[in-house]
């Protein structure tokens, strides 16, 4: 603060020079597969290979569909297509077990949200797949990452439009959407655990909304210090992050949950949801923010396990929990204003943002780093692999190396 | 500087550049809110501070010099320079009676060619080292004012002080009652404007600014619960809070400008302000917001607009 004492505005803290080796490398993209300006849903890493998942396009009469390609590069295959798809006159082999979709049924109008790999303790890795369609929302998972089961089918009008699925434990946790069967009963999304691979099963993890309807959306989950925090969207008050430790979970009752933050962190409507979350240096960080049009820009905050918080970039402020002010220096949307959104994931030692394109990393949220490459567009999903990032970004498949 | 100085203004004028050249002035604080939103007891309270200076409504930037900015506020049909009139009586003759108000009168006049920045630094220069406080209203009246006050302190803390737009309303209201007589012949009168439309001004201008130069404060939460955002004033400003100085914030009343002043320059700030300054922490504590949702008590046929209500939750209002 003694840059408004003394009047001589310092700027923010570093910004390192760019680093010269190369960062960004382009694995691919669906224009690469036949599906010319198709967007990406969802991407992870899997036994070596990334996988994506391609929106639907009715206009195009594109269903949804989940391809894959080795990391290190090759040709893309594709491993399972919704009804009525198009993939098989794209020219694209499909997987090598034969043909596309050999085990479970997608529905024309399915959409695939999410992609994960749970690693239960003695058992085979496995490659998730939440699926929303009309029809009820499913779970599919791949012990090889090329034929899809189906392992759970909501109860048609129960749980609907299930996302963020995350690794928690042995539990494979998500959000869903709950709509009541009987008059009076609550509905909204909350957070749902499936406890086991084949138990066609669905627990809810806490209440719908969390208890407030005012919160229109619950989403995305981390784990951190044996806890797991769930952000909602609210648009009226700002986000809220709750918490709950892991062993609640998977009891067989909905755990009781502690409000970690509310009112957006006191950003109230300009701070409605929390747009990523990522764990590094034992804090969980959270980039949140309103991306509609006109709206001033995202931020980032670092919450401690003791619930102590700190803005790393974004918007000084009093709050109940004293002054805020960010201790990297930067402001909104890491000071470039035109920045509607900020991506955000943790690997090797460092966090990464992407923000307007550029792409800066930091090891302890004062000090960062250019990288010398820059994406086209603002990255949509962005997970960890071996060796760094697979992110997406304008229908482009990217791996990001882990900063040296 | 004493009462004769009305015997010989040209005077003034010569020895204005050399007043304590080589002082330390620390940047000055100016709350910027649409009147009616705590102001005078916000701006008191800080100004209790012993590192600060709380200074009544100078008003010294509608106008380009001293004597435009009088001007300019005189079209409203108010006196004009009531607070520069206290303020300088005070510091020039060391007490705020009907005659040390006069000789700030002529020295007013005789230096009407001066800046809203040269006054103030005049000011500055007297109080130093203290930190001025400034809460006119006029400095958001438009945005040529702002302008000339961003321009004139590019370096200044600004502290965006908020009030939830219906109660601020309803206040503006009470004062004005006089004016529902134009209404009655026609002529609107929107409070809720002048609340959206000056915060979105001052929205703008933060956005200009590095971060933590512009600060936002709820009035209403600082009100309830003092002893929690005063250190966090002072920690934003680089102002001690230990020792006394946050028992001396608690009392805005102990201000030379939180009363009535003589008779020739009785206000300068929120009359209710100057008629009761001291806190009453009770009533402050037990203060509810209201709705956003209700109609508009000077426009009972109209709810807030979307951009209000939108702009009100940014705030934390509902």
């Amino acid at each position: 603060m003694s840059r408004v004492i003394d009047g001589a505005w310092e700027g923010p803290h570093s910004e390192a020079p760019r680093q010269r080796a190369p960062f960004l490398r382009r694995i691919g993209s669906l224009d690469d597969t036949g599906l010319p300006g198709g967007q990406i849903g969802a991407v992870a890493e899997f036994n070596g290979f990334a996988y994506l998942a391609a929106r639907p396009d009715p206009r195009l009469g594109r269903a949804a569909s989940i391809l894959r390609a080795d990391v290190a590069g090759g040709p893309w295959q594709a491993v399972l297509e919704g009804l009525g798809g198009s993939l098989a006159g794209c020219g694209l082999p499909a997987s090598a077990s034969g043909p596309v979709a050999a085990t479970v049924e997608l529905g024309r109008e399915a959409v695939i949200t999410g992609l994960a790999v749970l690693e239960k303790s003695g058992q085979t890795p496995c490659l998730y797949a939440t699926v929303n369609s009309p029809d009820g929302a499913r779970i599919l998972r791949s012990e090889d990452g090329r034929i899809f089961t189906k392992v759970y089918q909501a109860t048609k009008g129960r749980v609907t439009c299930l996302q963020h699925p995350t690794p928690c434990g042995d539990l494979l946790v998500m959000t869903g959407s709950s709509k009541a069967n009987r008059a009076g009963e609550p509905f909204g999304d909350l957070v749902v655990g499936m406890p086991a691979p084949r138990s066609q099963r669905m627990v809810p993890l806490s209440p719908p909304g969390f208890g407030n309807a005012e919160n229109l959306g619950v989403g995305p989950l981390a784990v951190l210090g044996g806890r797991l925090f769930a952000a909602t969207t609210n648009p009226a008050r700002g986000f809220q992050l709750w918490s709950t430790e892991l062993s609640r979970l998977g009891t067989g009752k909905a755990p009781a949950w502690d409000q970690v933050l509310r009112d957006g962190a006191f950003r109230y409507a300009r701070n409605p949801q929390v747009t990523a979350m990522a764990v590094h240096g034992g804090a969980l960080h959270l980039a949140a923010g309103d991306d509609g049009p006109g709206r001033p820009g995202p931020e980032l905050l670092r919450i401690e396990e003791d619930g102590q918080w700190e803005i790393v970039a974004g918007e000084a402020r009093f709050t109940p929990h004293g002054l805020k002010v960010p201790i990297s220096l930067l402001g909104l949307g890491f000071g470039d204003e035109s920045v509607r959104r900020i991506s955000l994931i943790a690997g090797g030692g460092a966090l990464m943002v992407e923000a307007g394109g550029k792409i800066r990393t930091s090891v302890n949220g004062e000090n960062w780093s250019i990288q010398e490459d820059t994406v086209h567009a603002a990255i949509e999903t962005i997970v960890p692999c071996s060796g760094g990032f697979l992110a997406t970004a304008g229908g482009i498949l990217l791996h990001l190396q882990l900063p040296g | 500087m004493t009462s004769s100085a009305s015997e010989d203004p040209g005077r003034l004028r010569e020895e204005l550049p050399r007043q304590n050249p080589s002082a330390y002035r620390p940047e000055p604080l100016f709350i910027l809110c649409p009147g009616r939103s705590f102001s005078s007891v916000v701006s008191a309270i800080i100004g209790q501070h012993p590192d600060c200076y709380g200074l009544p409504e100078l008003d010294l930037f509608l106008g380009e010099t001293l004597a435009e900015s009088m001007q300019v506020y005189e079209r409203t049909g108010r006196a004009a320079g009531t607070g520069l009139k206290r303020l300088l009586a005070e510091l020039h003759s060391g007490e705020q009676t009907e005659d040390s108000v006069d000789a700030a009168a002529v020295w007013i006049r005789a230096n009407g060619h001066l800046s809203g920045q040269e006054v103030l630094d005049h000011i500055r220069a007297l109080v130093a080292p203290r930190m001025v406080v400034d809460k006119s209203p006029s400095n958001v009246v438009a945005p040529a004012s702002l302008e000339r006050l961003a321009k004139a302190y590019r370096k200044a803390s600004f502290l965006q002080l908020l009030r939830h737009p219906r109660s601020r309303g309803v206040s503006q209201m009470s004062a004005m009652r006089h004016l529902f007589v134009l209404r009655v012949m026609g002529h609107a009168i929107d409070f809720e404007s002048k609340w959206t439309d000056t915060h979105i001004m001052i929205d703008e201008f933060g956005r200009q600014l590095p971060p933590a130069q512009l600060m936002r404060l709820r009035g209403e939460d600082f009100l309830r619960d003092l002893p929690l955002y005063l250190p966090q004033i002072c920690e934003w400003l680089g102002l001690r809070a230990g020792g006394d100085a946050l028992e001396r914030m608690l009392h805005p009343e102990n201000s030379p400008y939180s009363s009535v002043g003589p008779r020739n320059a009785r206000w300068g700030a929120n009359r209710g302000f100057l008629e009761s300054p001291a806190l009453d922490f009770e009533r402050l504590a037990a203060m509810k917001e209201p709705t956003l949702d209700d109609p508009m008590e000077w426009a009972p046929d109209r709810l807030f607009s979307e951009a209000t209500r939108r702009l009100a939750a940014d705030y934390g209002y509902r």
